[in-house]
């Protein structure tokens, strides 16, 4: 089977103490897996910072952070796993297809989660 | 015999169709799922938000995304 790019969206939630350093890293990491397997950033950015609807970890307010990109289906296993290996940092995240030909159903896959923990 | 005369009494159905309203369901607009939630967060049923089965859906997926992510809550704390 060929793998075929689609487009990705991930959105995670980074404590909202983390420091700046520890954040550039990740965000170093998350781009290194996109490019360096052929995938192609659209957009990576802050997208806000809220108070959580429920504590996490006792963290009630967080970061959000999110990147578009087109690639392989490999490269979201690739991303997640550095997302995961942060987990102390990085609080929850999430990725869904976001191309819309490929039939409207298909934006509902690709959908993976991170530790439960929700309390 | 009690659940056969609803047809008898005919509610008017109001309807919802986000396609036409031009919005698009994405579980990162709160505003938008808050209204298909109700006081104690639950999703509201399709008789209540009278979308259809297809945008009924997406926006249970949605919310369901939403409160992963912790923008919206699962339930009110106690």
């Amino acid at each position: 089977m060929v793998d075929k790019t689609k487009n990705y969206e991930t959105l995670y939630l980074v404590r909202n103490d983390i420091n700046e350093e520890e954040l550039s890293t990740i965000q170093t990491k998350l781009n290194d897996a996109i490019s360096s397997n052929q995938g192609e950033i659209q957009k990576s950015e802050k997208w806000a910072e809220k108070d959580l609807a429920y504590p996490i970890k006792d963290y009630t307010k967080g970061i959000y952070y999110i990147m578009n990109y087109k690639a392989i289906p490999s490269v979201v296993s690739e991303m997640e796993k550095h997302l995961r290996f942060y987990n102390d940092d990085v609080l929850r995240f999430i990725t869904v297809v976001t191309d819309e030909e490929a039939g409207e159903s298909d934006t509902n896959s690709g959908e993976t989660t991170n530790e439960g923990g929700a309390e | 015999m009690n659940g056969r005369n609803r047809r008898s009494n005919p509610r008017k159905r109001r309807q919802r169709n986000l396609d036409k309203e031009g919005r698009k369901i994405d579980y990162k607009d709160v505003d938008l799922l808050s209204q298909f939630i109700t006081e104690r967060k639950k999703i509201l049923p399709r008789r209540s938000t009278g979308l259809n089965a297809k945008e009924q859906r997406k926006i249970s997926l949605a919310i369901k995304r939403a409160r992963f992510m912790a923008l919206l809550p699962f339930t009110v704390l106690h």
